[in-house]
């Protein structure tokens, strides 16, 4: 028998998580679905017709994704905070590869298409009373097209960068889960604050006193100096590429491969 | 079937074992003792692989239980003192966690609810803290794996329901599976136990077959004062009182499992000394 994993018990696995946790994911999207009928419902309350244009609908759409995925995230491995529940769920007949694929496919796949699924109906109605209140013809946004709308935040046709950012910050909170036991959510969010101000503190003190001074925004590893103008150190091209794609796609898988090995050795 | 070879275990400066040995063999039902807090649930725990030793080595079934693979957890069971059970009925339960246990029995689970006196279309969170327990061991001992762990079962448990456990786990005992259960309520496993193991100050204090013990031991109750002089372990009642001595006449006494642990843990020197003789 495979030790790592099989088929038919993954299937068990899912069966009986589906089967103990339908109660608490309808709860989940039904708290989804009021919250964004909350913000679109006050927005539809106000005069401004451009609370309901393709850019504000993609902000809605991923705010709600984004805090919501994160929450939930930080439940998934809360039964270890429990030393009952815990024991229940270390001893059951599977797999911690399966365990965590389980949960990455409910906690992360499933919440991802349910709660766009609940977006579209709650958008769709919004924007249909929207239209009909200040008579304008704004569209339902497309998510599989998603590039094409602008947002404030990313440059022209990157704004699918709100999904990396929250496969992302949902695998960390995943993390977050299993290791801290109690106040989960809260602990994590500490622990991204710290990184966050460890990071900014490491560009500014620590890195200003390598590099040459100079500006940073045209790409990633491009040292201009102070004038703007003058390229003077051109690191490799694969290596901005190396970087990009990690932050885009490998961030995520690799907070699972941590909770994968968190999970394995974890003792109660 | 359990191997344990000199196996040490620590709750960061708080040493639980160490360096304890010990086998453990199918077809027995193994009875744990010992004070609050000695390690009688973490040995289960480390056997069952939700603790890893510090150092020393366990084997259970061939397998190292830490690495918790599928095919160990399978063929194991635990009824811990703490529990938890999903808010589902009974019928869900079973469905969704017997597929997991290869020898899982619904009728023999429903027959031991049924025992219990549980109403089978209940669902678990409308039960009681006892009602649940009974379901779990009803689950276990239907799972009919060949290791069964029970971490005071009896807990929760009301008197007659005591009774009921004690048989159900003697009927569900057979050659090929070994039954570890840890209790401080040392009535519980009375009439129910083959093996006595007593825990104490992170060594395996005493490890004996209750044949051995009657062997070597003499329970009895002595209205003569003068029977208390070389006992092992005495205690006075209203009248007379309960005597250990050791067995020299080769007489048959009945095991009281309370006075022998207290004789234990009153002389384990001498204790061990008459075991090994």
């Amino acid at each position: 028998m495979n030790q790592l994993f099989n088929a038919g018990r993954a299937w068990l696995l899912f069966r009986k998580y589906f089967g103990e946790n339908k109660k608490a994911y309808a709860l989940l999207f039904l708290a989804c679905g009021a919250s964004l009928t909350l913000l679109m419902g006050v927005n539809l309350s106000f005069t401004n017709a451009y609370l309901f244009e393709e850019t504000a609908q993609v902000m809605y759409y991923f705010t709600g994704m984004i805090v919501w995925g994160c929450l939930s995230g930080s439940l998934l491995f809360s039964d270890l905070g429990s030393k009952s529940k815990a024991i229940n769920y270390l001893l059951l007949p599977a797999s911690s590869l399966e365990k965590l694929v389980c949960t990455v496919l409910f906690g992360i796949v499933i919440y991802f298409i349910g709660y766009t699924l609940i977006f579209y109906a709650v958008d769709f109605t919004m924007v249909s009373l929207a239209n009909e209140k200040f008579k304008t013809v704004w569209p339902v946004i497309n998510v599989f097209t998603i590039n094409l709308y602008k947002s404030k935040f990313f440059e022209d046709g990157q704004t699918s960068y709100f999904f990396y950012i929250h496969f992302g910050l949902q695998a960390f909170f995943l993390v977050g889960s299993i290791y801290f036991p109690k106040y989960a959510f809260f602990k994590t969010a500490i622990a991204l604050v710290l990184i966050w101000v460890f990071a900014i503190l490491y560009l500014v003190i620590y890195m200003k006193n390598v590099v040459t001074p100079g500006l940073y925004y045209d790409g990633i590893l491009e040292v201009f100096d102070p004038s703007g103008r003058n390229k003077i150190v051109r690191l490799p091209g694969g290596l901005e590429g190396t970087v990009e794609f990690f932050f885009k796609y490998a961030v995520a898988v690799w907070f699972w491969v941590v909770a994968y090995y968190r999970l394995k050795e974890k003792e109660v | 079937m359990i191997s344990i070879e000199n196996l040490h275990f620590a709750y960061s400066k708080n040493r639980v074992f160490n360096g304890i040995s010990t086998q453990l063999q199918p077809g027995h039902i193994y009875g744990i003792l010992g004070k609050n807090g000695t390690g009688k649930s973490t040995l289960l725990h480390i056997i069952s692989g939700l603790l890893f030793p510090t150092e020393g080595t366990i084997t259970v079934m061939g397998f190292t239980p830490g690495k918790r693979h599928p095919s160990f957890l399978r063929d194991i069971f635990m009824v811990p003192e703490e529990f938890h059970l999903p808010n589902i009925s009974i019928a869900d339960y079973i469905d969704l966690n017997g597929p997991f246990y290869p020898k899982f029995n619904r009728q023999q689970f429903f027959d031991y609810v049924r025992g219990f006196g549980i109403p089978e279309h209940s669902t678990l969170q409308a039960m009681s803290y006892g009602q649940k327990k009974k379901v779990l061991i009803s689950f276990g001992l239907a799972t009919n794996v060949s290791l069964l762990l029970m971490d005071e079962p009896g807990n929760g448990l009301d008197i007659v329901s005591k009774g009921q456990l004690r048989k159900m786990v003697a009927g569900a005992a057979d050659e090929h599976k070994c039954i570890l259960i840890s209790s401080h309520q040392v009535k519980d496993l009375e009439n129910l136990i083959d093996e006595v193991l007593i825990i104490d100050d992170t060594r395996i204090l005493l490890k004996q077959s209750l044949e051995t013990i009657a062997a070597k031991l003499s329970f009895k109750i002595s209205f003569d004062p003068t029977d208390l002089v070389g006992a092992l372990y005495s205690e006075p009642l209203l009248r007379g009182n309960t005597v250990v001595t050791p067995n020299t006449e080769g007489e048959e006494s009945n095991i009281d499992l309370e006075i022998l642990y207290k004789a234990a843990m009153a002389d384990p020197e001498k204790m061990q000394a008459i075991m090994m003789d």
